[in-house]
C-alpha cells in the first residue's frame, strides 16, 4: 500500500517537474539581459536624493556643520541633476522611438513626458505601434503580433 | 507512513539533484523552461520533505518502536508535547528538521520573489536545492531516521530528561530556523555572483531574510541560554562550549553584515566585503553543524560521534571553495562606487565595528579550534575553557559596546570637530557620572564598572538620538512632538529599530557584567535547619529546609526538597527543587536522576537553589544556593532585542521607498514576467 | 517531628502553615526521617566549611574535571551529582592544600599529574601564547589594514570644490524645480 503511494508520489513529482520542459519554452520569452550599467542611472539618482535628505536631517540634529552641509548639498545636487539629465535624455530618446503617447500632448516638456510615461506604464493603457492592439502590462513585446515595442 | 517517508526522501534526493542541475544549466543558457523546472523541483522537494516529516511524526506519535529512531528517543509514557522535542533529539531527526526547514525557506523565497529577479532566481533555486539535497543524501547514506530494527522492543529508551523542558521545545527549532535561513541570503549572493547581476537588487531581495535569520539566531541563542540556566543547574547560562560558540559565530558575522550593508546601500562601498560576510555566515552555520555532529571537538552538546561529521566537512570545504572562487571571479566587478569622505564619519565607525565583530568571531573560532591545533602541531592536549574566552572577549566586547555608542553620534560622510563635541557631551557626562558613582560605592570589579559606564554611554546616545531626531522633525516638518516621534520611528524603522536593539544589547551586557558578583554556597540542612547567604546588595537570605517529599508523576518519580526563604527577616515564600528519576512505561528507570532547579528571579538578582542530594538516604539534604545578580536583564534584554528587530522588519516604512525599488527593478520588467 | 518524615501530603499542606511561624526550630540531630525511596536521590556527603572556601573554589575553577564533562571541578561537583571524579579531585585539592602547598603549586601538581588539559585555560607559556595573542594580533593587523584602506579611500575621493558653488552651477530653474519635486517624493 505504502509502496503504491510512494510510486504515485514519484510519478506526480516527476510530472510536475518535467511539465515546463515538455511544454517547451515558447510561451515565456526569457527576459532580454539588461546592460549592467542601465540600472546604475536611476540608482545613482536615488542615492543622491537620499543623501540630500539625509544631510538635511543630520544638520537638523546637529551632526553636520553648516559648512560641510553646504559643500555636500551642492555636490549631491549636482550629482542628482546629472542623473536626472541622463534619465531625461534617455526618456526623450524612448519617447521619440515610441511615437506620441496617447493622452499625452507632444508639447509636454521632457519631465512631464517622463512622468506621463511612468503613469502609463503603471496603470494606463498603451497600444501596439505595429498592429494597434491594446497592450496589457508594460511588456517589451506585443501579445498580438509579437512586435518589439 | 515510515516507508512512505523513506520513499519520499529518495524521490526528494533524485528530484533535488535533477533540480540543481537544470537550475544552473537553465540559468547559464537562459532557458526559462529549465529554470521553471528547477523552481518546480524546489517546491516538489519541499512537499516530499513534508511527507517525510509527517512520516516520522506519525511513527513517533504511534510509538512504532520498530523504527530505531523512535525506540532510541521516546517511550510510551513520554508526554505528547515532548514527542516534538524527540523529533530533533537525535542526529537523524535533526537532519530531517534541518532539511525540511531549508526547503520551506527556499520555497518561500521562490514564492515571494516569483516574477522578480528573473536572472537570479534559477540560481537561488539551484543553491537551495544543492543544500537540501546534501542534507537528504546525508540522511539516506549515513543517518536514516526511518531505519528499522530487526525486532520490535516493547518500549523505547525515553527522551533525555534535560530535553523534557518547555525551553527545549522552542530553543533548538529557533536556532535551526536561524542557521537555515542564512541559506537564502547565501543563495542570493551566489546567484548574484554567477549571474553577474551585482547591483543592489540582490541586497534588496535578502534584506528581510538577513533580518529574519538574525532574529531567529538571536532568539535561539538567548533561549538556549535560558534553557541552560533553568535546566542544567550550574547557575550560569553561557559556558563557551564549542556548540554555544558555533551558534554565536554566524550571529556575529550576520550582525556585522547588517551594519556594513547600510554602507553599500547608501554609498555603494564594501560590496566585496558584504558578499564575503554572507558567504562566511553560511559557512559558519554549516561549520556549527559539523562541530555538533563530528565529535572532533568534545562538547556537552555533541551527538554521538559518527561519520556524518565528515560529510559536513567535505560539504563545508566544497562550498567554501566554490563560493570564494566565484567571489574572486567577480572581484573586479565589485568595485566600490564612491570613496570615504572622512575618517570622522559613520562609515568609518561602521568599518571599525565590523572589524571588532570579525575579531570577536575570529577569537571565538580560534579558541574553539585551538585544542585541535595544539594537539596537531605539538601533540599537547589543552583545554580552552571560559577563563580563556573571558580574558580575550571581555575587552573586545566592551570595545564593541563603546562603538555601539559612538557610531550613532557621527554623521554619515563627514563630521566636524564642533559637531562631535556637541554630540558627545551628554553621553560622555552620563558615562562619567555612572563610573564615578560605581567607584564611590566601591564596586569591586573593574570590568563591571567599565561595562556599566559604557552601558550608560550607549543608553544616553540612543536617548539623545530619539530626542534630537524628534526635535528635528518637529522643526523641519512642523509636526507636534508625539507625531514627530511616531513618524521618526515609522519612517526610518531600520535606524530606530536598530537603536532599540542597541538598548537590548546594553541590557544583555548589564546582565553579563552581573556575573562578576555571582556567589555559590553549599549547605547540608536537616529539616528545620537554616543557612544564611549574603547577596552583593547587602541583603541576607535565610533559607530553612522543610523536608523532602516523594511522589510519582507522569513518567517520573519525583523527590522534592522544599525550603522557606526569608530576605532580611521578611518571608518571601517556599522554593522547591526536585530530583527526577525518569522511568519507562514498565516503571524501569531510564536515566540517572536529574535535577530541577528552584529559581526566584527579580530585577535585582536571582536566588537559585539546587537540591544536590541527601545524606545517606535521609531527609537531611545538601543544597547549593547561588545568588546571581541581574540575570533578569539577560532575558528581558533578549526580549528587547527581538522587539527592536521586529521594528526594523515591520513591513513598509523604513528602507528604500517603494519608488526606489521600482527603479531598481524597472516596472516593465516586473509586469512582463508576472 | 517524626510525623513529617515521610508523608508527602502533610508536608505540602504544612508548608503553608509554616509560613506563619518562621521561628527557628531546634535542630534535630537524631530524628531525621529516611526517604521512602532513597535510590531516587543521589547520596551526598555532608558539606564542610572548607567546601565553601573561596580559595578552594578558585583553585577548582581553574581545573577541568577529568570525567569528560567539560566542566571545571567546582561546577561539576556542584552540578553533576552523578560524577565521582570531581568529588575525588576536590578531596585531592584539600589534601594538597593541607600539605602546605600554595594554590599555584596545587594547580601545578595537578598539571604534572594529568597534563595541560586539566587546566581550564591553556597556561600562558610557549606556544600557548599564540592562543592569547592571536585575537589581539588580528585586531592590530585589522586596524593597520583598515587604516591604510581608509587613508587610500579618503585620498582618492574627488576633491571637494574649494568654494561651495552656491546653487549647482549651470542648472536651469526647471531642473531645480524637478529636483525639488523628486525630493518631496521621497518620504522622510
Amino acid at each position: 500500500m505504502q509502496l503504491l503511494l510512494g510510486l504515485l508520489l514519484a510519478l506526480l513529482a516527476v510530472a510536475v517537474v518535467l511539465d515546463p520542459i515538455l511544454r517547451g519554452r515558447a510561451p515565456a520569452p526569457g527576459p532580454a539581459p539588461r546592460e549592467p550599467d542601465e540600472a546604475r542611472g536611476p540608482q545613482r539618482k536615488e542615492l543622491a536624493l537620499a543623501a540630500l535628505k539625509e544631510i538635511e536631517f543630520d544638520r537638523a540634529t546637529g551632526k553636520l556643520s553648516d559648512a560641510d552641509y553646504e559643500r555636500m548639498r551642492s555636490r549631491y545636487t549636482e550629482e542628482a541633476l546629472a542623473a536626472i539629465r541622463v534619465e531625461d535624455s534617455a526618456a526623450a530618446a524612448a519617447a521619440a522611438r515610441d511615437g506620441p503617447l496617447p493622452g499625452g500632448s507632444p508639447t509636454l516638456d521632457p519631465v512631464e513626458a517622463l512622468i506621463a510615461s511612468a503613469r502609463t506604464a503603471a496603470g494606463g493603457r498603451r497600444f501596439c505601434t505595429e498592429c494597434g492592439a491594446p497592450l496589457e502590462g508594460s511588456g517589451r513585446f506585443c501579445v498580438e503580433c509579437g512586435a518589439r515595442l | 507512513m515510515t516507508d512512505l517517508g523513506n520513499i519520499a526522501l529518495w524521490i526528494a534526493l533524485l528530484i533535488g539533484v535533477w533540480g540543481s542541475a537544470v537550475a544552473f544549466l537553465g540559468g547559464r543558457r537562459g532557458r526559462s523552461d529549465l529554470a521553471r523546472s528547477a523552481e518546480r523541483a524546489a517546491y516538489v522537494v519541499w512537499g516530499l520533505l513534508l511527507v517525510a516529516t509527517a512520516g516520522l511524526l506519525k511513527a513517533l506519535l504511534t510509538h512504532d518502536f520498530n523504527v530505531e529512531y523512535v525506540a532510541s528517543y521516546t517511550s510510551r509514557n513520554l508526554p505528547v508535547w515532548y514527542t516534538w522535542s524527540a523529533f530533533y533529539a537525535g542526529q537523524k531527526g535533526s537532519l530531517l528538521l534541518w532539511a525540511v526547514v531549508v526547503a520551506t525557506f527556499g520555497a518561500a523565497a521562490l514564492l515571494v520573489n516569483r516574477g522578480r529577479h528573473r536572472e537570479l532566481m534559477p540560481y537561488v533555486a539551484g543553491v537551495v536545492l544543492v543544500v537540501v539535497s546534501f542534507f537528504v543524501a546525508v540522511m539516506l547514506f549515513a543517518a536514516n531516521p526511518f531505519e528499522r530494527l530487526g525486532f520490535t522492543p516493547p518500549d523505547g529508551n525515553g527522551l533525555n530528561p534535560q530535553l523534557q523542558n518547555p525551553g527545549m521545545t522552542i530553543h533548538p527549532p529557533m536556532l535551526y530556523l536561524g542557521y537555515t535561513s542564512i541559506t537564502i541570503p547565501f543563495a542570493f549572493a551566489v546567484a548574484a555572483l554567477i549571474s553577474g547581476r551585482l547591483d543592489t537588487g540582490w541586497l534588496h531581495a535578502i534584506r528581510k531574510w538577513t533580518l529574519l535569520s538574525w532574529l531567529f539566531l538571536s532568539a535561539g541563542v538567548v533561549l538556549g541560554m535560558w534553557w541552560a540556566y533553568v535546566e542544567l543547574g550550574w547557575g550560569g547560562y553561557w559556558a563557551w562550549d564549542p556548540v554555544e560558540n558555533a551558534s554565536l559565530l554566524p550571529w556575529l558575522t550576520m550582525t556585522a553584515f547588517l551594519h556594513s550593508v547600510m554602507i553599500q546601500e547608501k554609498r555603494g562601498m564594501l560590496k566585496r566585503w558584504n558578499v564575503g560576510l554572507v558567504i562566511g555566515s553560511f559557512l559558519l552555520s554549516i561549520f556549527g553543524t559539523f562541530i555538533t555532529r563530528s565529535g572532533v571537538i568534545s562538547s556537552v552538546h555533541s551527538f554521538t560521534q559518527s561519520r556524518v561529521g565528515y560529510f559536513f566537512l567535505i560539504f563545508l570545504v566544497l562550498s567554501a571553495a566554490v563560493a570564494f572562487a566565484l567571489l574572486a571571479y567577480r572581484w573586479p566587478r565589485l568595485e566600490a562606487e564612491s570613496k570615504l569622505e572622512s575618517v570622522a564619519s559613520r562609515e568609518a565607525a561602521f568599518l571599525f565595528n565590523n572589524l571588532i565583530f570579525i575579531v570577536i568571531a575570529f577569537s571565538v573560532l580560534w579558541g574553539t579550534l585551538f585544542p585541535i591545533l595544539s594537539e596537531w602541531l605539538r601533540g599537547t592536549k589543552v583545554t580552552v575553557g571560559p577563563p580563556f574566552f573571558n580574558q580575550v572577549n571581555v575587552p573586545l566586547g566592551l570595545l564593541l559596546l563603546l562603538l555601539t555608542g559612538i557610531g550613532p553620534l557621527i554623521a554619515w560622510r563627514r563630521a566636524s570637530p564642533a559637531n562631535l563635541r556637541r554630540q558627545f557631551l551628554a553621553p560622555a557626562l552620563a558615562t562619567l557620572v555612572v563610573a564615578a558613582a560605581l567607584v564611590a560605592i566601591r564596586m569591586s570589579d573593574g570590568w563591571a564598572i567599565v561595562a556599566y559606564a559604557l552601558g550608560a554611554f550607549v543608553t544616553a546616545t540612543v536617548a539623545q538620538e530619539f530626542v534630537r531626531g524628534t526635535g528635528a522633525r518637529h522643526r523641519l516638518h512642523r509636526e507636534p512632538y508625539p507625531l514627530a516621534l511616531v513618524r521618526l520611528v515609522g519612517r526610518n524603522r531600520r535606524r530606530y529599530g536598530g537603536y532599540v536593539v542597541h538598548l537590548g544589547m546594553v541590557m544583555l551586557f548589564a546582565g553579563f557584567a552581573g556575573l562578576a558578583f555571582k556567589s555559590d554556597t553549599e549547605a547540608t540542612l536537616k529539616p528545620g535547619q537554616s543557612v544564611e547567604v549574603r547577596s552583593p546588595y547587602g541583603h541576607t537570605y535565610r533559607i530553612t529546609h522543610q523536608g523532602v517529599s516523594q511522589y510519582e508523576r507522569l513518567n517520573r518519580f519525583v523527590s522534592a526538597a522544599s525550603v522557606d526563604v526569608f530576605r532580611d527577616g521578611r518571608y518571601l515564600g517556599v522554593m522547591k527543587s526536585e530530583k527526577r528519576q525518569h522511568t519507562d512505561s514498565f516503571g524501569r528507570p531510564t536515566f540517572e536522576p536529574s535535577t530541577e532547579v528552584a529559581i526566584r528571579s527579580d530585577v535585582r538578582e536571582d536566588l537559585y537553589i539546587v537540591y544536590a542530594g541527601s545524606v545517606q538516604g535521609t531527609e537531611e539534604a545538601v543544597y547549593r544556593i547561588t545568588v546571581n545578580p541581574l540575570v533578569w536583564w539577560v532575558w528581558y534584554g533578549g526580549v528587547v532585542l527581538v522587539l527592536g528587530a521586529l521594528i526594523t522588519m515591520w513591513p513598509g516604512g523604513g528602507g528604500p521607498t517603494p519608488a526606489s525599488l521600482r527603479r531598481v527593478e524597472p516596472a516593465g520588467y516586473v509586469a512582463q514576467v508576472a | 517531628m517524626s510525623h513529617r518524615s515521610l508523608s508527602v501530603a502533610l508536608l505540602l499542606a504544612a508548608s503553608g502553615a509554616m509560613a506563619q511561624t518562621p521561628g527557628p526550630r531546634p535542630p534535630s540531630t537524631d530524628s531525621v526521617g529516611r526517604l521512602a525511596a532513597p535510590g531516587a536521590v543521589q547520596s551526598r556527603e555532608r558539606v564542610t566549611a572548607r567546601d565553601n572556601d573561596l580559595l578552594v573554589k578558585a583553585i577548582e575553577g581553574r581545573m577541568r574535571c577529568t570525567c569528560g564533562c567539560n566542566l571545571d571541578v567546582f561546577t561539576c561537583r556542584t552540578t553533576d551529582f552523578t560524577c565521582t571524579t570531581s568529588p575525588a579531585m576536590h578531596r585531592l585539592v584539600l589534601a594538597r592544600l593541607d600539605s602546605a602547598l600554595t594554590p599555584d603549586q596545587v594547580v601545578a601538581a595537578f598539571e604534572a599529574q594529568y597534563g595541560q588539559a586539566v587546566l581550564m585555560a591553556p597556561p600562558k607559556r610557549g606556544f600557548n601564547w599564540a592562543a592569547y595573542l592571536m585575537p589581539f594580533a588580528g585586531l592590530g593587523a585589522g586596524l593597520v589594514v583598515l587604516g591604510l584602506v581608509m587613508r587610500r579611500w579618503v585620498r582618492a575621493r574627488p576633491k571637494p570644490s574649494p568654494e561651495p558653488a552656491g546653487e549647482a552651477a549651470g542648472a536651469t530653474a526647471q531642473e531645480l524645480e524637478r529636483l525639488r519635486r523628486e525630493l518631496e517624493r521621497i518620504e522622510s
